[in-house]
């Protein structure tokens, strides 16, 4: 597959703040690439950067191989839509929806046509003769969406498309951005600070903090193999557990041992590395992943307390003391541990989970 | 208000009353003034509206004859700018006001889209701007007399426009910036994603939106131009005589000043600025309205 986009170290400054920070990454053709990270991650900044709103201090952009340093916004082949939404309040939804297309010479029946279109694959035939003022919040975001796609691109850009939307019209929005990727087959470069929207939508993901992409892959990498603390804290809900823990071993059988267990350690060529190297360790633990029971066993080996639960309807989150550290375990909310009180919990450590403390970062 | 007691109504209310008379009595006053006959225009006690009204003031203002018939009457001599028309003087102002004006705003706009858009000269630049407009006229305009006789400014149109154009364009530059920053410039980034160049977006875009608060930025400086008296009075000599200048010249050897004839004068100078008010009212009661933007 060929980049439609191609981001080579891109790298911007406010002031003393960096918006970003040497970021690299490609989208490629047809795909739903999403950039998720929390707000002021730059993630405006570099959308705004690719459609050459921002000029960057470092680095290049390149759609479709061309090299865009000078190039105007609209001679870039991106479309984008604000997170503002930013329609022409002077112009009624018609002309909006009709801007890119009358810019790029369109007239006549033809870009009727196309604004009708969109209008309808967007469910706002209702809106063409009104001013953007009379519309809902939905309604303009629905307007907005229409003018972004009217026109042809190459990639399609979208900052926080269903932010600041009511939770019905957000589920409704996004299952119409999946099928108009789907249907239009359009590159999108989808930009959000809510993960589990990034997690349901995208091909790929790039997690994005203080201006630099942390990692990128598949939802199902970035769930199950985060690179750092903040990848693994910030995708999933409850964040991921992450547990100091020590090396040890006795009679030649290595193990892991924290405040509230022990566990054997799988693997013994890793352990008298790790062992050499004398890092502090840490061990994820997804709440998920954690076994929870009434009463000890060979699979809930350990003693905890828990202090508090949250009932959530379709699970419940058990706020658990373990030795000295506290961690969360997500339980069905018919289990038999749903109360305050001793409980005896169990996992199974992963060595893509063990994390070098000091840097933060997962070893591998 | 309807909750509010009798005794409130009546005290806000006079309120209302008291502070229109104060703002309207120079009008009545300077109307009823051009409406008097010679012998009435000093009179103790005041006659607040007179029994002979007379439209002789308005004669003398604009047809030489009445002027020299009136001079010849009375025993000083008017001086040989008066005798001549005052059309011309309103011809002139007419002509330095509205281009001064218009250069002020054209060029207030585009400074002030940069300053906004494009941070130029740096966060304190604007208020640079407004200490040149803080800046007493008096103190730069001896100076400005001999820069001006030394370019052959004087005297000349091109000259009170330059001059009027550099002292209102802080002014002009301060409050279209205002109008500006509360366009978003995701506005523009739109347009120029979708297919314009920014000078085009700025022009199809933020134009429109900021037109009221342009028109009556222009209204404001017109006002100030067309009642400059300072400038016009150091920079001229004779050739170019704005209203101002005009009005000030109604001086007779004998009897002083000629208050009917200011008057008269008077009344009729403010005609094209109350004019200009009515026809861009529209545009300054509307403010900015934006349905587009999520805040």
């Amino acid at each position: 597959m060929t980049a439609v986009l191609q981001v080579i170290g891109l790298t911007k400054r406010f002031e003393e703040v960096r918006a970003l920070d040497a970021a690299s990454f490609s989208v490629a053709e047809g795909e739903l690439f999403c950039i998720v990270g929390p707000t002021n991650a730059g993630k405006s900044t570099l959308l705004k950067t690719i459609a050459g709103l921002q000029r960057p201090e470092l680095g290049s952009i390149r759609i479709r191989g061309r090299d865009m340093a000078g190039v105007q916004p609209k001679d870039r082949g991106v479309s984008l839509l604000f997170q503002n939404i930013a329609l022409f309040p002077t112009q009624s939804g018609f002309e909006n929806i009709a801007f890119p297309l009358r810019t790029a010479g369109q007239t006549g029946a033809d870009l009727e046509r196309r604004v009708r279109e969109v209008a309808a694959l967007l469910k706002v035939e209702h809106l063409l003769d009104r001013l953007p003022k009379t519309f809902s919040g939905g309604e303009q975001q629905r307007v907005a969406i229409g003018r972004a796609i009217a026109g042809e691109s190459d990639l399609l850009m979208l900052d926080e498309p269903l932010t600041n939307l009511d939770a019905r019209i957000r589920i409704a929005l996004r299952i119409e951005f999946k099928k108009l990727h789907r249907e239009l087959g359009q590159s999108m470069l989808y930009v959000t600070h809510d993960q589990v929207e990034a997690m349901s939508l995208s091909d790929r993901i790039a997690v994005m903090h203080q201006g630099s992409l942390q990692q990128i892959g598949t939802p199902d990498e970035i769930y199950h193999q985060p690179v750092n603390r903040f990848v693994a804290r910030f995708i999933g809900t409850p964040p991921m557990n992450i547990l100091e823990a020590e090396l040890g071993s006795e009679a030649d059988r290595p193990f892991l041992l924290a405040s509230g267990f022990r566990l054997p350690f799988p693997q013994a060529r890793m352990f008298s590395e790790l062992r050499d190297k004398g890092q502090k360790l840490g061990l994820g633990v997804r709440p998920e992943a954690m076994r929870v029971a009434p009463t000890e066993g060979p699979e809930t080996p350990f003693a905890g307390e828990v202090f508090w639960v949250e009932h959530l309807g379709s699970k419940s989150v058990l706020d658990v003391r373990l030795g000295e550290s506290t961690v969360k375990a997500v339980v069905a909310p018919d289990h038999p541990v749903t109360r305050e009180g001793r409980a005896w919990f169990g996992f199974d450590p992963q060595l893509r989970l063990l994390m070098d403390l000091e840097s933060e970062t997962f070893l591998r | 208000m309807s909750s509010d007691k009798p005794w409130l109504v009546v005290l806000k209310r006079s309120a209302v009353i008291l502070s229109m008379v104060i703002a309207f009595f120079p009008i009545f006053w300077l109307v009823s003034t051009s409406l008097k006959p010679f012998d009435e225009w000093a009179n103790w006690p005041p006659i607040w509206i007179t029994d002979r009204p007379t439209l002789q003031n308005y004669r003398i203002v604009f047809f030489p004859e009445a002027a020299r018939e009136f001079a010849a009457a009375q025993e000083g001599s008017l001086d040989y700018k008066v005798s001549g028309s005052a059309w011309k003087s309103f011809q002139d102002s007419a002509i330095i006001s509205t281009l001064a004006t218009f250069f002020s705003v054209v060029f207030g706009t585009l400074a002030a889209y940069s300053v906004v858009r494009f941070r130029t000269g740096g966060e304190n630049y604007p208020f640079q701007f407004l200490t040149v407009r803080m800046f007493p006229p008096i103190a730069v305009v001896v100076p400005m007399v001999a820069m001006f006789s030394v370019l052959k400014l004087s005297d000349t149109y091109f000259g009170l426009i330059l001059a009027y154009t550099a002292f209102t364009l802080p002014f002009s530059i301060w409050m279209i910036r205002s109008f500006i920053e509360d366009v978003p410039a995701e506005l523009e980034g739109a347009a120029m994603i979708h297919g314009m160049g920014q000078f085009k977006a700025f022009l199809t875009v933020t134009l429109p939106l900021i037109r009221g608060g342009v028109l009556s930025t222009a209204l404001f400086i017109f006002i100030l131009n067309w009642s400059e008296f300072l400038f016009a009075l150091v920079l001229t000599s004779g050739d170019v005589v704005t209203i101002t200048i005009q009005v000030a010249n109604y001086v007779s050897a004998s009897s002083g000043k000629l208050y009917g004839v200011q008057a008269a004068m008077g009344s009729v100078s403010t005609l094209p600025v109350i004019l200009f008010g009515y026809i861009i009212q529209r545009h300054l009661v509307r403010g900015l309205t934006f349905g587009a933007i999520k805040r």
